[in-house]
């Protein structure tokens, strides 16, 4: 077929007047069916928190309190020890823990979104454990559909402002920007969410579909947790799950124990200079995000409770150094030596940066106490 | 890049908008052999300068040859063009194929040998390009073309990025004169051309992409699965195949009719063809004449005894398996063309016809087997899959999928219902808002539909 015919009457181009209003209303269209498209999937059952959102978003109940951070918060903070404490103080709530693995700012500040958009009536606190902000996802990640759910319009124009703010090369610079674009991208397109569902559909035998089916039940248990709260310890993770997840779990906790003394003489050290003071200086979008987050919030009547979880490494500098400034409400910092020496005996942990589960349970107290004492100091009604 | 990506549709969308607002003709060739390059070089840039030398070697012969009429000069410029053209196709593609092969032989005589193989890489597309300057040199020598002094219309005319990769391999005969007027957007149907390229992205994105984890997950494995798994598995490989390749020509046809510039069509559906002749007249087409009017017409074509004719049919289609890949496989599979054309040629001349039915059914089945053998990694495995096709032998239990053959029902039904053409005209007559918004609807589903890791085109590797 002849797709160009030369012809003697038309020669010269045709205005671009003919083909902007078609080419408007494609664009509608296609961004309509996008967004249509996109309601009716809801949340990528491929994220974590996305089945976690899921789970929360199906207790008639209501939740009091959520927690939001990466593996820090998702493998230390067990909500049953938490309400425990809560009750025994005087003040029963019920939580949450929404954590899950490299959960950093700009996916937080997006979930939180997601979060206040179910239930804004009863959530009170929110704990947000912050450690990185996202802006170099690594690239096997970066069109997951984890990654690519986070990057709606607003987290990529923050994301591209958060890359330009950093001042690296310009390659650097670049390659971030298309990276998130990318991202954003795939997320407005839904590309290949349905393909997902399609090939679920399609793949093996029923019998196989059956075991795939009974594989992703089980697989919900240690990645939701045996409480189905969110909570799922480190050992758990080891005894429930597969052999592949269970792999890389048992090579961090061997490479700890092999480095006790490391470990213990850094914690030392951490614990000689004291808690306190960041040289950090905070960038000026990293400022807005976290001011953002906060005003978010409180406008939907939650309080915010930054936290830095029990780290020997300098984790916790982004939020010190903002604490430094003012802009946090409220901050528990967990990373002081000094003060929650118990937090880094060797025994209670199960890799460097992770406490275990008999350490979750005392981090989840400390911090159920240390919520009272500010609720008490605030004069929150019983 | 390629077209089921993403970024290609960035890509293409500001190519296409500076291309049509640009003022002169000179301007948006530039701008399109400036892109073309970028195309190509979004795989490798060094093997930009490979190309480039490929343009400059058939330019300079297109040059000699427009300075003599002298027939054993001219035949020289023509030599320089053979050698260079197919030594570097030689070299990139067969050098250690050749080697490897030599070693085994003399392996196989007794002889020691230390094959010196090397780490080349595959330079994407030299196969298509290759062909498409060494047709612009043999009609410039024949005295069909009058070579060109422009350096940039004949440097586009190679690296034209919509057909630069897989094809279809355009003849310097067609597609040049097209390069002398300047290109009009009002000349061009519009919206053919979309309606073109979202087929094309169905077939491979969709369709091929989607079928290939079963494809792929069969093939590496195929005595592990029982027989009837091969009759959903080989099926959805001859699929997956039709629809990788031809929904590539699809979006190459459709891109370039968007810059205004026609090409050559490259399959009409050819799972419908009612024996091997008429299949190698809707498969590949730009390769099949290609092949028919630079090596078999030039071999003696079938003017001589029918000997002759079937030596040169079989010479035509060995080169044809040797095009598709270095390795015995592709060899087989150019092999067992030629006994399938000699029988067809003779049954007709015989005035022998089978119902039209029974011949697609054989042609199909004969494809099938072909098909194995460009697929399979070697021809042990090809045996193996072949086996459990044709005799239902295979010691595995494993079964592909219980749903996958509703699939290859569902695709032939589409297939025969674009073969009877019965949804186009119903297009052509939307009103232009609606189709718009159909487009758009289209669209959005499609991209979800697509994989997000988009596969690269089976034909890339040939």
């Amino acid at each position: 077929m002849q797709f160009v015919v030369p012809s003697e009457s038309s020669g010269r181009d045709a205005p671009w007047t003919t083909v902007l209003p078609g080419l408007l209303v494609f664009l509608t269209c296609f961004l309509l069916t996008c967004f249509l498209l996109a309601q009716a999937l809801g949340r990528p059952s491929t994220s974590l928190l996305g089945a976690k959102l899921d789970l929360y978003e199906q207790d008639a109940q209501g939740y009091d309190v959520a927690f939001l951070g990466p593996s820090t918060t998702y493998r230390q903070i067990d909500p049953g020890v938490f309400d425990a404490t809560m009750a025994q103080g005087g003040r029963p709530v019920r939580s949450f823990n929404l954590g899950a693995p490299a959960m950093g700012g700009l996916e937080i500040r997006f979930a939180l979104s997601q979060l206040l958009e179910i239930h804004p009536g009863r959530l009170r606190w929110l704990f947000i454990d912050l450690r990185v902000l996202d802006l170099e996802v690594q690239k096997e990640n970066l069109l997951s559909g984890r990654v690519t759910w986070w990057h709606d319009l607003y987290a990529t124009i923050r994301a591209v402002r958060m890359v330009l703010d950093l001042g690296k090369d310009l390659k650097t610079t670049r390659d971030l920007i298309i990276d998130h674009l990318r991202s954003w991208a795939y997320n407005l397109t839904n590309l290949g969410r349905l393909r997902f569902v399609l090939e679920q559909r399609l793949a093996g035998t029923e019998a196989d579909r059956r075991a795939a089916e009974r594989a992703a039940a089980e697989s919900a248990v240690w990645e939701l947790g045996p409480a189905a709260d969110g909570f799922c310890s480190l050992e758990d993770a080891v005894r429930l799950s597969d052999e592949e997840t269970k792999a890389p779990l048992l090579e961090r906790r061997g490479a700890f124990l092999r480095r006790l003394d490391e470990f213990r003489s850094k914690a030392l050290a951490k614990a000689r200079r004291g808690g306190g003071g960041s040289r950090r200086v905070l960038r000026e979008t990293e400022r807005e995000l976290l001011v953002d987050m906060v005003a978010t919030a409180e406008a939907a009547g939650v309080s915010v409770v930054f936290i830095t979880s029990p780290d020997v490494d300098p984790m916790g500098e982004l939020l010190q150094a903002a604490a430094d400034e003012g802009l946090l409400p409220a901050f528990f910092d967990f990373g002081d030596v000094a003060a929650y020496r118990e937090l880094f005996d060797p025994d209670l942990r199960y890799d460097w940066n992770h406490l275990a589960a008999a350490g979750a349970e005392v981090y989840s107290r400390l911090l159920a106490e240390r919520l009272l004492t500010l609720m008490d100091s605030r004069g929150s009604p019983r | 890049m390629i077209f089921s990506e993403l970024r290609f549709l960035f890509f293409f969308v500001a190519v296409f908008g500076v291309y049509w607002l640009l003022p002169g003709h000179r301007a948006r060739k530039l701008w399109l052999l400036g892109v073309s390059y970028v195309f190509y070089g979004a795989w490798n840039e060094k093997l930009l300068l490979l190309i480039v030398a490929s343009t400059v070697l058939d330019y300079v012969v297109g040059l000699g040859l427009l300075a003599t009429d002298e027939p054993r000069k001219r035949w020289r410029w023509m030599l320089l063009s053979l050698i260079g053209n197919l030594g570097m196709l030689g070299f990139f593609k067969y050098y250690n194929f050749f080697v490897e092969s030599g070693a085994a032989f003399l392996t196989w005589l007794g002889l020691p040998t230390s094959p010196a193989t090397l780490d080349i890489i595959l330079p994407v597309g030299i196969s298509f390009y290759t062909f498409q300057t060494l047709s612009y040199s043999i009609d410039c020598w024949r005295g069909n073309l009058k070579p060109t002094r422009s350096l940039l219309d004949f440097a586009l005319f190679v690296t034209f990025f919509p057909q630069l990769v897989a094809g279809p391999i355009v003849r310097a005969i067609d597609f040049m004169p097209q390069l002398d007027a300047p290109r009009c957007w009002a000349w061009v149907k519009a919206r053919p051309c979309l309606l073109l390229f979202m087929v094309g992205f169905i077939k491979k994105s969709v369709v091929s992409d989607s079928i290939a984890p079963f494809v792929d997950a069969y093939f590496a494995a195929p005595t592990a699965y029982d027989a009837l798994s091969s009759w959903v598995a080989v099926p959805l490989w001859t699929a997956q195949l039709y629809c990788d390749f031809s929904g590539y020509s699809d979006m190459a046809i459709a891109t370039a009719g968007l810059l205004g510039y026609n090409l050559c069509d490259n399959f009409a559906h050819p799972y419908f063809a009612a024996s091997i002749t008429d299949f190698w007249r809707r498969w590949h087409i730009s390769l099949s004449f290609w092949l028919r009017d630079y090596i078999y017409f030039p071999l003696g074509g079938s003017r001589g005894s029918n000997l002759l004719t079937w030596r040169n049919i079989t010479i035509t289609w060995l080169l044809s398996g040797l095009w598709h890949g270095a390795d015995w496989h592709y060899v087989a599979f150019g092999a067992v063309m030629p006994p399938a054309l000699i029988v067809h040629r003779h049954w007709t001349r015989a005035g022998l016809r089978l119902p039209a039915g029974v011949g697609v059914l054989l042609t199909y089945l004969y494809m099938c087997m072909a098909f194995v053998l460009l697929r399979a990694t070697n021809m042990a495995a090809a045996g193996e899959v072949l086996s459990a096709f044709f005799l239902f032998d295979s010691p595995g239990t494993v079964l592909i999928g219980d749903r996958l053959h509703w699939v290859f029902l569902g695709l032939a039904l589409v297939h025969w219902v674009a073969y009877r053409e019965l949804l186009s005209a119903w297009w052509a007559r939307m009103p232009r808002l609606l189709f718009a918004a159909a487009y758009g609807v289209l669209a959005a589903l499609l991209l979800a539909l697509s994989s997000p890791q988009a596969q690269p085109f089976v034909y890339f590797q040939f």
